[in-house]
C-alpha cells in the first residue's frame, strides 16, 4: 500500500518528553470503520508515538471520517 | 427542577420521580435499537411503580413517552400546573416577553394553550412571534440539527432568537440555551415559576459539560436530602486531576464536543505514564482513546496542576503507538 504524505503533519519543534527522542516522519498506520490507511506522520523513533496536528486532526482526517461514515 | 418535583409532592401528594432520557435524541439519530433498550427499560419501570400517571414538563419527552409507553396517561406538567394554579413564590416580569412554541409541541394544541393560559394567570404581558404554534420555527436544536451540522444548526439559531426584539420565553430547556448561546435573553417558564436569581435571562447556556455534571449533582442531591440514600457519587480517578483551561481552550471544547472528562482522562495518563511530546517553545501535547475517539489535549503543567491551552479529537485510529 502506498504511503499517503499530508502537509499538515509538517510539524517541526516536538519531542517524544519520555525518550526525549525528536520526532521524525515514519509510515504510521491508521484505521477507521475497516479502512486502513499508512500515513507519513510524525513520531517519535524510540517509542513510536504519534503526532496528530489539529489542522490534520480536523481536516483531513475529519473529511475522511465523514466519508468513510457516508458510505 | 428540584423546587419542581417539590412543588408537585406538596400540592398532589405521593408523586415519585424518574431521571431518565426519554431517547429523543437517538430517535432523531436513526437508532432503533437504542430507542427499544430505552422504551422496554421504561415500560419495566412503570410497571413495577405500579402504571402511575406521568407528568413530563419537556415537549419532547411527553411526545416520546406516549410513544413508548402504550397505555400510560402521559401529561404535561403545564397541564397539571394549569389546574393547580402557580405555585407560591413565582414571579411576573414587568416587561413584555415573547412566547417561543418549542419543535415538539407543534402539533399540540393543548400543550401549547396550557403554556399561554399559565402566563395569563401569572399576569405576564406576551406578544406572539411572526411564526408561532403549528408553524413555529426550530430554534436549531430539533433532529440533532445543531449535532449533525453545527454551522447551519448556528445559523437556524440565530434566525430564531433573533425573530422578536423581546426577551423569549419558553417551556423547551433546549430552545432556551441555544437561544441564551446566540446572546438573545431568553427565559423558561420554571424560571418564572421557580425562580433562584433575578438575572435568569441572561443566564449562560450551560454548555456540554456541566449540563452533565448538573445532572450527576441533581441525583446525588436528591438522594442524600430527599431520600437519606447513599448516592454519593464515588470519583472516578480521572476526576481527581486538577485542571483549569484557558477560554480559548473552552470554546474549542464545547465547539467541538469535548467533555471537561475527556480532557482528565488524558491528562491522567500524562500523570501515570510521563509520555506526552514536548515542543521547543514550551507547549505540552498528549492524546487518549478512551473508547472510540482519539482525544488531544495541549497543556502546560505547574506541579500537579494543568492549565489546558487547546484540545482537539478524531475518530481515526493510531494502530500501535500510543494507548
Amino acid at each position: 500500500m502506498s504511503v499517503i504524505k499530508v502537509p499538515e503533519a509538517d510539524v517541526s519543534g516536538w519531542k517524544c518528553a519520555a525518550c526525549g527522542e525528536e520526532l521524525v516522519s515514519m509510515p504510521v498506520e491508521l484505521e477507521y470503520l475497516e479502512s486502513l490507511f499508512t500515513v507519513e506522520l510524525p513520531a517519535c523513533p524510540a517509542c513510536r508515538f504519534v503526532l496528530i496536528p489539529e489542522e490534520l486532526a480536523l481536516g483531513k482526517m475529519h473529511q475522511v471520517e465523514q466519508l468513510l461514515e457516508d458510505k | 427542577m428540584e423546587a419542581a418535583y417539590a412543588d408537585l409532592r406538596a400540592r398532589l401528594g405521593d408523586v415519585g420521580l424518574m431521571l431518565q432520557c426519554c431517547g429523543a435524541p437517538a430517535h432523531w439519530a436513526g437508532r432503533r435499537e437504542k430507542i427499544g433498550e430505552l422504551a422496554g427499560t421504561l415500560n419495566q419501570r412503570w410497571r413495577e411503580l405500579g402504571e402511575p400517571r406521568i407528568i413530563a414538563a419537556c415537549p419532547s419527552c411527553v411526545s416520546m413517552l406516549r410513544q413508548e409507553l402504550a397505555g400510560a396517561e402521559i401529561v404535561s406538567h403545564w397541564t397539571v400546573l394549569r389546574e393547580l394554579g402557580p405555585p407560591e413564590g413565582a414571579v411576573t416580569p414587568q416587561e413584555v416577553l415573547a412566547v417561543n412554541d418549542p419543535c415538539a409541541a407543534r402539533d399540540d394544541r393543548m400543550v401549547q394553550e396550557d403554556f399561554r393560559a399559565m402566563l395569563k394567570m401569572m399576569g405576564v404581558s406576551f406578544v406572539e412571534p411572526e411564526l408561532s404554534g403549528d408553524l413555529t420555527q426550530c430554534c436549531g436544536y430539533g433532529g440533532l440539527l445543531n449535532e449533525a451540522n453545527p454551522e447551519l444548526g448556528k445559523r437556524v439559531s440565530e434566525l430564531r432568537a433573533g425573530a422578536v426584539n423581546e426577551d423569549w420565553v419558553t417551556y423547551c430547556v433546549m430552545c432556551r440555551d441555544l437561544f441564551a448561546k446566540s446572546g438573545k435573553r431568553a427565559l423558561h417558564l420554571y424560571d418564572l415559576l421557580y425562580p433562584r436569581s433575578d438575572e435568569a435571562a441572561s443566564r449562560p447556556a450551560p454548555g456540554y459539560s456541566a449540563r452533565r455534571e448538573n445532572r450527576v449533582r441533581l441525583r446525588e442531591g436528591l438522594l442524600r436530602e430527599l431520600w437519606r440514600e447513599s448516592g454519593e457519587h464515588v470519583a472516578e480517578p480521572h476526576e481527581t486531576v486538577a485542571v483549569t483551561f484557558s477560554d480559548k481552550a473552552l470554546e474549542a471544547m464545547e465547539t467541538r464536543r469535548i467533555l471537561k472528562s475527556d480532557v482528565q482522562k488524558v491528562l491522567m495518563q500524562v500523570r501515570e505514564t510521563g509520555r506526552y511530546l514536548v515542543n521547543d517553545d514550551g507547549r505540552r501535547l498528549a492524546s487518549f482513546r478512551p473508547a472510540v475517539v482519539t482525544y488531544w489535549v495541549e497543556f502546560e503543567q505547574d506541579g500537579e496542576a494543568f492549565v489546558v491551552q487547546n484540545a482537539w479529537s478524531h475518530r481515526m485510529c493510531i494502530k500501535g503507538g500510543q494507548p
